[in-house]
């Protein structure tokens, strides 16, 4: 798992997933089923092994990115692969479904 | 015996707002600290409870009559919705605490519109505001009312 910032997100996110599946977590830290999500994320991120690579953006430090991608409520995962959002949801979904999502869309 | 439990806490909570229910929080204290020494309770408790459940409840005879019978069962059944609910008013506080909803596993937290405020982590402030408030209230209103709380 990646933290990243707005300046980083072309080279961390939109660039490398030209090569690998990019999965964008927006969080913010007032945000409690944020803490559900991502360590659920970040678990299976390591289980898929090199199946997509996690990053993480705080919202409310990086406006930008969260204007670009309209996030109105989180948490917001987007999957990204070549440089475009295939796939996306919000909310603490449950294990079962963030993997079938995973699954459906890697 | 079981309803002392419940009617310890109902009642202490209402005597705080109302004389009325203090014998009746004593009793059910009396009850509760016999029963945590495995002695049987001797205020008759239940039987109080009971008269005066029924006494309001003869506007419907059959009511009355039912909830007379059944005391027990009925009993039985309000100490477990009671606890039932105080489980699960425990675990919606938990979530609120820890995760910021009560029910995270469904939740987002939107973060354009009004509902901001009333989201996640604002949602606890809320609270704390809310009952600030009502603790507040009921200080003015009693200060007001010149009532005085006399625990003897």
């Amino acid at each position: 798992m990646i933290e990243i910032t707005d300046k980083e997100f072309r080279e961390k996110v939109l660039k490398k997933s030209l090569k690998i599946p990019v999965v964008v977590d927006f969080y913010a830290n007032w945000c409690g089923p944020c803490k559900i999500i991502s360590p659920l994320l970040e678990r299976l991120e390591k289980e898929y092994k090199n199946g997509f690579v996690l990053v993480r953006i705080n919202i409310d430090e990086n406006e930008e990115t969260t204007k670009t991608y309209e996030i109105k409520s989180i948490p917001s995962v987007k999957m990204i692969k070549e440089g475009k959002v295939v796939a996306e949801f919000a909310g603490a979904l449950g294990e079962e479904v963030v993997r079938e999502w995973l699954d459906r869309n890697l | 015996m079981v309803i002392c439990i419940v009617a310890l806490i109902v009642f202490s909570f209402l005597s705080i707002l109302s004389a009325r229910y203090r014998p009746l929080a004593k009793d059910a204290f009396k009850c509760v600290f016999l029963m945590i020494q495995f002695k049987p309770c001797d205020v008759r408790l239940e039987e109080k409870i009971k008269s005066k459940v029924t006494s309001k409840l003869m506007r419907m005879p059959k009511l009355a009559r039912l909830f007379y019978r059944h005391f027990r069962p009925i009993s039985w059944i309000f100490t477990i919705a009671f606890f039932a609910s105080l489980i699960y008013s425990a675990y919606g506080i938990y979530n609120l605490l820890v995760f910021g909803s009560c029910d995270p596993s469904s939740a987002t937290c939107e973060i354009t519109s009004l509902l901001y405020l009333i989201s996640c982590y604002e949602i606890e402030t809320v609270s704390i505001i809310a009952i600030i408030s009502i603790i507040l209230f009921i200080y003015f209103y009693f200060k007001k009312k010149n009532i005085k709380i006399v625990i003897k």
